[in-house]
């Protein structure tokens, strides 16, 4: 298996935000749904996914609820709060003048 | 404010925390399930695709500790990492019986130099007003703190504004006369307001009766002096200090 490139550091809450934008995951959901959104590129490591939840439910930003999945099993369903969705704006912001910050480096040379 | 919630929502899943870890459980085998029917589907084998889900997920117990780690409280990895030396402690008994020496050791070192500094420096010596004795010496030259002859001390004592009260001493030694014996026994002239300038009452007896100089003098004061020297003398002996009269 080739190694893959390791996630930008503190981009993990960003992606997990903006894929809960769309609708109301499981865990395993929203890692699948990073995969295939990055067409297999970036595939969040499990071992990060679930402290990363469990810091923004700690933050407040998602909320978690038992539902019955469509195969009618129990899964946690994270969802996106009102705060979670005002984190978003701030962090796309601050994500996008990272990374035109490093493009501006990376011409300059 | 933000904080406060965090905390309360922390303090929520420690109470919970039995619920907490079965609900994460469940939560991670339902992801290691859905991985698993995913790589199956790909085309790998049962068997070799449960491993590779187990593998993708890594070690169930590290993913635990570290959503613990983000949800748990300091105090309790503290806790952890404190049964944990408790454990390593009772597997090293040679290094533990070296460390508890050691520190006791180290502890018994400040505490003794502590008491001595107490006694010696910081503990107000006890008198009256020990803040509000001072000594003073006659001074020649090439010797400062030099002894004070009778007649100026007289002087000194007259001309006096600034001392609410002056006295004197004078450190030497006497033989006593007891039922085994001649002892020796140290002790001190003093001039008659001693004890009241010092604010301090015999044990045993009375003070010298004020404005009445050459106390030593008279056949009364004598009885009177050894009387009171005997009470000093004694109260050493009893309380184990060897040493004779002590003032």
């Amino acid at each position: 298996m080739a190694k893959k490139p390791d996630l930008l550091p503190g981009t993990l809450d960003l992606l997990i935000l903006k894929t809960l934008t769309r609708a109301p995951q499981h865990g395993y959901g929203i890692a699948l749904s990073i995969k295939q959104s990055s067409q297999d590129f970036l595939t969040v490591e499990e071992g990060s996914l679930y402290p990363a939840l469990q810091r923004l439910l700690l933050q407040g930003w998602v909320k978690a609820e038992w539902k019955k999945t469509e195969t009618n099993r129990r899964a946690r369903y994270y969802t996106l709060t009102p705060t979670g969705r005002k984190q978003l704006g701030v962090e796309l912001s601050q994500f996008e003048q990272m990374i035109a910050a490093i493009g501006r480096v990376l011409q300059d040379a | 404010m933000d904080s406060l919630v965090r905390f309360s929502r922390k303090l929520w899943i420690f109470v919970r925390r039995e619920k907490f870890n079965s609900e994460l459980e469940e939560e991670m085998a339902f992801h290691r399930e859905h991985a698993e029917k995913q790589l199956r589907a790909e085309g790998l084998p049962a068997q070799a695709a449960q491993h590779a889900a187990r593998k993708q997920f890594g070690s169930a117990m590290r993913l635990r500790e570290q959503s613990h780690d983000m949800v748990g409280f300091r105090f309790e990895s503290v806790l952890q990492d404190f049964r944990f030396a408790i454990r390593n402690l009772r597997k090293n008994p040679g290094f533990t019986a070296t460390a508890t020496l050691m520190l006791a050791l180290g502890m018994c070192a400040s505490v003794a130099i502590f008491a001595f500094v107490d006694a010696a420096l910081l503990k107000p010596l006890p008198y009256r007003d020990p803040a509000g004795l001072v000594a003073v010496f006659e001074k020649t030259s090439g010797f400062p703190h030099s002894n004070l002859s009778y007649p100026d001390y007289l002087d000194w004592k007259k001309q006096n504004t600034v001392f609410s009260s002056l006295d004197i001493f004078h450190r030497t030694g006497f033989i006593l006369t007891t039922p085994s014996g001649a002892q020796p026994a140290r002790g001190a002239r003093v001039s008659d307001g001693f004890f009241r300038t010092l604010g301090v009452t015999p044990v045993l007896g009375r003070g010298f009766r004020s404005r009445r100089r050459f106390a030593f003098r008279t056949a009364n004061r004598t009885a009177e002096l050894r009387h009171l020297a005997a009470a000093l003398w004694w109260k050493g002996r009893c309380t184990g200090a060897d040493r004779g009269p002590q003032w």
